[in-house]
C-alpha cells in the first residue's frame, strides 16, 4: 500500500518555516512600521497550519492514492525553459537587447520544435524590426544603456 | 495572410505618422556649432537625467532648459527620467557610472544635500561627490489658508490659534529631511504652537487633504498654490523668504508678519560627476547661464510660477548648504 | 455645458485633434498589448512628444491611450493570458478559458463591448456630473480609502472558492510583499536588505506580468513538449468557433454591464481607488449575485463583462476628481496630471467655466470618441485577433518572452523590473503546481500601501477627535461603505436563508 502523505502537508510545512523566517526579520524593523509585517506573519502562520491540516485531511480521505494536474518532477521542460529564459536575461543584461533577442528566440523556437527555418528566421527578422522601430525610433526607450554593446544600437 | 500583411502596414503607418508629428515637434535650430573642447565633447546628443517623473515641475523645468540649451550649444540636448528613492536612483547612477565625457548632466535639488543626514537612511554622497553647474529655480515655501476659513486670518491670530488648540499640516515626510516638517517643527520650537504633522504621498494629496478640511493649513511653495492664489480659493499668510516675492507683492514675509525669521524653499539646478573635467565644468556652465537669458525660457518658467535663479559655482553650494544649516538649528 | 459642448465639437474638425485622437486610439490598443507596457508607460513616454502640440490635441491623445491601453491590456488578458494592467486580472481567467475552448472571438467580442459601454457611460458621468461630484470626492479621506481598501481585499477572498486558505495566504503573502520598501510614513526601510532599487517597494506590473504571463508561457511550453497541445487553443482543427455577437448576448449581458459601468465609474471616481479594484468589485459582485457562480473562472462571459464595462468606467470616473480637484483617482491619472500643468491646465472650478472650458468638454468628448472608435477597431478585427491562439507555441512563445522583457524594462528603464518579472514568472509557475491562485497575490501587493498608509493616516487624524471610533461614526460615507462591506458579506447567507424559507 502507497501511504504517502498529500504533498499540501509539506508545502504547508514549508511555508510555516518561511513565516517564521519573515517573522524574525520583521521584528527587527523599528517602529510603527513593524506592526503589519508582524501581523502578516502571524496569520500566513495560520493559513499555513490550516494547509498542512487540510492537507492531512485529504490524506486520510483518500489514503494515500493522489493524482496532482501538474507536478514538480513532471515540469522538466518548464524549468529547462526558465532556464533560457535566464539566460536570455543574462545575454540581454551584460550585452545587448538587440544581440540577445535573436539568439534567444532563433533558439527557443528551434528547442519548441519549430521545424523550419525560414520560418525561425523570417520571425525573428519581422520582431526585431518592428520592436526596434517602436522602442526607439518611436518611444525613444534608452535601452542603448543596457550591456556593453548596446550603444551600438543607439540612434541619436 | 494577406490581411494580417494589410493590418501591419496600416500599423507601420501609423507608427510612421506618430513619429513624423515626433520629429516635427522637437526642431532643433543648428546654429553654427561652437569649437569643440575635445573629440568626445559636445557629443551628438546631450543628456540631462532628472531623477523625478516626467510632467513633473522639476521635469518641466529640465525640457525647458533642454530646448534653450540646445539653441545655445547646437547639439541636441534631451530629457531623460530616471526615478526612484526621492532621486537617489538617478544621484548613485550619476556619481558611480562612467559619465566623464561631460555628454550627461544631473538635476540636483534639496534631496541631495539632505541625504546625508536623514537618520532613517543616511546616503553616502554629498556635494563634495559633485561639481555643481548652476541653479535654475528658487521656490520659496508660504503658508497658505481657506479663503473660508473662520478660525484665523493673519499670522497673529493664527499662531493665537495654535498655541491653544491642536493644529494639523501635511508633509511628504516627518523629520529633517522634509521642508514642510521642518517649518512645523520652528513653529512649535518659537511660537509653542501644537502643530502635528501627517505624512502624504504627495503635493496633490497635501492640496486634496486641505481643501477637504481634514488638514488646517498647507505649507506649500509658491508654484504650487499660486494659481489657487490668484483665484481666491486659498489665502496666503507669509512668505518663508528675505524679500517678497514679485509673484505675491502683497503678502508679507514671515519676519514682517510675527518678527521672527525663517528661510524655506526648494532649489532646482544641475551638475556633473566629480569625474568631468573642469574645463567642460565651466563651458557648459557659461552656456547654461546664456540659455537662462532666452526669452522662451524665462516666459515658460514663469508660467510655471518658478522664480529664476542662476547662482552657480561656491556660492550655489552655499545656497545648498543653507537650508541643511538651518533645519540643522531647528532640529537641534 | 451645452455651449461648450458645442464649441466643444466643432474642435474636432481640426485635423491636428482628429490625428491626435486616432494616434492616441491605435498606439493605445498596441501599447496595451505589450506585456509591460501599458496606460502609465505609454502616458509617460507620450509627454515630451506632446510638449508642443495644442492642450486639446495633446490630451485628447492622452486619454484616448488610457482606456485603450486598458482594453488592449485586457484583449491579451484573454488570448495570451498576459493581463496588460492589474485592471485585466479579473478577466485573465474567464477569458483564456474561452480562448483555449477556441471561442477566443466571442471573448474578444465581449470585452469589446463592455470596454466599450463602460468607457462611454464613464465618459457621460464626467461631461455630465464632474463639477458637481468634484465636491463630494473631496469626502473622501484616508479612513474612507483604507476602508475601500478593506473591501477589495474582502472581495478577494471571496474569489477564492475552492481552497480558502490558500487563497487567504495568497493575498496575505501579496500584502507583505507591498510592504516592501520605506514605510511611507516614517520613512523606515522594510526588507530592502540595503538594496537602493527596493526603496520604493515592488511596482506591481513586474509582478502581474511575471504570475500571469511567464508563468503561462512555462505551462504551454510543458504541454507543448510533452506533444499535448502545439497551440493556445486545444482543438486547432476546429478553428475559431462562435459568431462574434450571439443573439442573445445583449439580453444576458446589458444588466451586468450597466451596473458594472456604474459600479467603476464610482469606484474608479473615489481618489486612490482606481481601475483594478473597480473591475474586481464588479466581477465579485456578477459572481455573488449570479444563478451559476461555479461558471466564474472557467469561461463565464457574464464575468467578463463585469469586470471589464468596470475597469473602462473607471477610467472616466477617475478623471473627475482630476480635473475638478487635481487629485489623480487612479495612478495613471497621476501621469496625465502632470501632463495637464504641462499644457497650462490648471485644475479646479475654472476648468469647467472661462475660457478653457471648451478644452475641458473636448478632450471628455476625445474620451467619448476613442471609446466609440475602440469598439469599431475592435469589433472588426476580433477575428484577426482571435487568430493568436492559433499561431504554433513554437513561435507565439519567444515572441511573448521577448516582448515581456523589453516592456518591463519599459516601465522604469531599470533592469530590477525585469528581474521582479522573472523570479515572479518562477514563484507564479510553482504556484500553479501546487494550486495557488495568483490573482489575490496581485491584489495584495496593489492594495497593501492604500490599506496601510491610510488606516495610519487615520489614526493621526483621529487622534484630536478622541480616538478612532468617535471619528468614524463623523463621517457619513465611511459608515455607508462600513455597511456595504456587512451586506456584502452576508450575502451568501441571506440569500441561503431566503431560499430555505421559500
Amino acid at each position: 500500500m502507497n501511504k504517502q502523505l498529500h504533498r499540501d502537508v509539506w508545502v504547508g510545512v514549508v511555508l510555516l518555516i518561511f513565516c517564521v523566517v519573515v517573522f524574525a526579520v520583521a521584528v527587527q524593523i523599528s517602529g510603527q512600521a513593524a506592526y503589519l509585517p508582524i501581523a502578516l506573519s502571524i496569520l500566513m502562520a495560520l493559513c499555513a497550519l490550516v494547509i498542512t491540516i487540510n492537507g492531512l485531511r485529504k490524506t486520510k480521505e483518500q489514503q494515500g492514492q493522489f493524482q496532482y494536474a501538474l507536478t514538480v518532477k513532471g515540469s522538466k521542460h518548464a524549468f529547462m525553459f526558465m532556464l533560457f529564459i535566464f539566460i536570455y536575461y543574462l545575454l540581454f543584461r551584460y550585452v545587448s537587447y538587440w544581440v540577445a533577442t535573436p539568439v534567444f528566440i532563433i533558439f527557443a523556437q528551434k528547442h519548441l520544435r519549430l521545424k523550419s527555418w525560414w520560418v525561425n528566421l523570417l520571425i525573428t527578422a519581422l520582431y526585431l524590426i518592428i520592436s526596434y522601430f517602436l522602442f526607439v525610433v518611436i518611444l525613444k526607450l534608452p535601452i542603448y544603456k543596457v550591456g556593453v554593446l548596446g550603444r551600438y544600437f543607439r540612434i541619436v | 495572410m494577406k490581411k494580417l500583411l494589410a493590418i501591419v502596414s496600416a500599423c507601420t503607418l501609423t507608427f510612421l505618422l506618430a513619429a513624423c508629428s515626433s520629429g516635427g515637434a522637437q526642431s532643433t535650430s543648428a546654429q553654427s556649432s561652437p569649437s569643440k573642447i575635445s573629440d568626445d565633447f559636445p557629443g551628438e546628443t546631450i543628456t540631462l537625467v532628472c531623477p523625478f517623473s516626467a510632467g513633473g515641475g522639476t521635469d518641466l523645468g529640465a525640457r525647458y532648459m533642454a530646448t534653450a540649451l540646445s539653441d545655445q550649444l547646437g547639439v541636441n540636448v534631451v530629457v531623460e527620467n530616471e526615478t526612484g528613492s526621492g532621486g537617489w536612483v538617478a544621484w548613485t547612477d550619476l556619481i558611480n557610472g562612467d559619465y566623464s565625457d561631460g555628454n550627461t548632466i544631473g538635476l540636483i535639488n534639496q534631496n541631495f544635500v539632505m541625504g546625508e543626514i536623514d537618520p532613517e537612511n543616511p546616503r553616502d554622497y554629498n556635494l563634495d561627490d559633485v561639481q555643481l553647474l548652476c541653479n535654475q529655480a528658487l521656490d520659496y515655501n508660504v503658508l497658505a489658508i481657506r479663503t473660508s476659513d473662520d478660525r484665523f486670518t493673519d499670522i497673529e491670530s493664527f499662531l493665537e490659534y495654535a498655541k491653544n488648540n491642536s493644529v494639523l499640516v501635511s508633509a511628504q515626510a516627518t523629520g529633517i529631511t522634509d521642508g514642510d516638517s521642518t517649518t512645523a517643527e520652528w513653529f512649535n520650537k518659537t511660537f509653542g504652537t501644537q502643530i502635528s504633522v501627517i505624512p502624504v504621498d504627495g503635493a496633490s494629496d497635501s492640496r486634496g487633504m486641505f481643501l477637504a478640511g481634514d488638514t488646517d493649513v498647507l505649507f506649500a511653495s509658491i508654484s504650487d498654490v499660486l494659481s489657487s492664489y490668484q483665484s481666491g480659493e486659498m489665502k496666503i499668510l507669509c512668505v518663508f523668504a528675505d524679500q517678497r516675492s514679485d509673484f505675491m507683492p502683497d503678502i508679507p514675509t514671515i519676519e514682517e508678519a510675527s518678527g521672527q525669521k525663517l528661510i524655506a524653499f526648494a532649489a532646482r539646478g544641475y551638475f556633473y560627476p566629480k569625474s568631468v573635467d573642469s574645463k567642460i565644468v565651466s563651458y557648459m556652465t557659461d552656456a547654461m547661464m546664456k540659455a537662462m537669458q532666452d526669452k522662451t525660457y524665462i516666459q515658460n518658467m514663469s508660467s510655471l510660477g518658478l522664480q529664476l535663479d542662476n547662482t552657480s559655482g561656491d556660492e550655489y553650494v552655499d545656497l545648498l548648504n543653507s537650508q541643511v544649516t538651518t533645519r540643522e538649528a531647528i532640529w537641534g | 455645458m451645452l455651449e461648450y459642448l458645442t464649441a466643444a465639437l466643432m474642435s474636432f474638425t481640426s485635423v491636428e485633434v482628429l490625428i491626435a485622437l486616432a494616434i492616441g486610439v491605435v498606439c493605445g490598443m498596441a501599447i496595451g498589448i505589450i506585456p509591460g507596457l501599458g496606460p502609465s508607460v505609454g502616458i509617460a513616454l507620450l509627454i515630451p512628444i506632446t510638449f508642443s502640440m495644442t492642450p486639446t490635441a495633446a490630451l485628447v491623445m492622452m486619454t484616448a491611450m488610457y482606456t485603450t491601453g486598458v482594453y488592449g491590456g485586457s484583449i491579451t488578458a484573454v488570448l495570451c493570458h498576459t493581463p496588460g494592467t492589474a485592471a485585466s486580472a479579473a478577466t485573465t481567467m474567464d477569458g483564456y478559458a474561452l480562448t483555449e475552448q477556441g471561442r477566443g472571438m466571442e471573448a474578444v467580442s465581449v470585452v469589446t463591448v463592455a470596454s466599450v459601454t463602460g468607457g462611454i457611460i464613464g465618459a457621460i458621468c464626467l461631461i455630465l456630473f464632474a463639477p458637481a461630484l468634484g465636491k463630494i470626492s473631496l469626502m473622501f479621506s484616508c479612513l474612507e480609502y483604507f476602508m475601500i481598501a478593506c473591501f477589495g481585499l474582502l472581495v478577494v477572498s471571496g474569489l477564492t472558492g475552492d481552497n480558502r486558505a490558500k487563497g487567504i495566504f495568497s493575498a496575505l503573502l501579496g500584502l507583505l510583499i507591498g510592504c516592501v520598501g520605506m514605510d511611507s510614513i516614517t520613512g523606515v526601510s522594510r526588507f530592502t536588505f540595503g538594496q537602493l532599487w527596493l526603496e520604493d517597494g515592488l511596482d506591481s506590473t513586474p509582478i502581474l506580468i511575471g504570475l500571469f504571463s511567464i508563468s503561462q508561457v512555462l505551462v504551454l511550453v510543458d504541454r507543448l513538449m510533452r506533444g499535448t497541445g502545439s497551440t493556445i487553443v486545444e482543438d486547432p482543427a476546429k478553428g475559431l468557433q462562435g459568431k462574434r455577437w450571439e443573439k442573445g448576448n445583449t439580453k444576458k449581458l446589458a444588466p451586468t454591464m450597466m451596473r458594472g459601468s456604474l459600479i467603476g465609474a464610482f469606484v474608479g471616481f473615489i481618489p486612490a481607488a482606481g481601475c483594478s479594484i473597480a473591475a474586481w468589485i464588479s466581477y465579485s459582485m456578477a459572481k455573488r449575485t449570479s444563478k451559476h457562480p461555479e461558471e466564474y473562472g472557467k469561461g463565464s462571459f457574464v464575468g467578463i463583462a463585469a469586470s471589464e464595462s468596470a475597469n473602462n468606467a473607471g477610467c472616466g470616473g477617475a478623471m473627475i476628481p482630476l480635473f475638478t480637484l487635481g487629485i489623480p483617482g487612479s495612478p495613471v491619472t497621476a501621469i496625465l496630471y502632470g501632463a495637464m500643468l504641462m499644457h497650462g491646465l490648471q485644475p479646479g472650478g475654472q476648468l469647467f467655466t472661462g475660457k478653457q472650458a471648451v478644452t475641458t468638454y473636448s478632450i471628455f468628448l476625445g474620451f467619448l470618441l476613442a471609446n466609440v472608435l475602440m469598439g469599431i477597431i475592435g469589433l472588426t478585427m476580433a477575428r484577426q485577433m482571435a487568430r493568436i491562439c492559433l499561431v504554433p507555441n513554437s513561435v507565439l512563445v519567444p515572441i511573448i518572452v521577448a516582448l515581456a522583457c523589453i516592456g518591463t524594462y519599459a516601465l522604469s528603464d531599470s533592469m530590477m523590473e525585469v528581474v521582479v518579472m522573472l523570479v515572479f514568472g518562477l514563484i507564479g509557475y510553482v504556484m500553479k503546481i501546487f494550486d495557488f491562485d495568483p490573482a489575490p497575490l496581485v491584489l495584495g501587493v496593489v492594495l497593501a500601501n492604500i490599506l496601510e498608509s491610510n488606516f495610519r493616516r487615520a489614526l493621526i487624524m483621529a487622534a484630536p477627535k478622541g480616538g478612532l471610533i468617535p471619528y468614524f461614526f463623523t463621517r457619513p460615507i465611511s459608515i455607508i461603505i462600513a455597511l456595504v462591506i456587512i451586506a456584502f458579506a452576508l450575502a451568501p447567507m441571506i440569500g441561503k436563508l431566503m431560499n430555505k424559507k421559500a
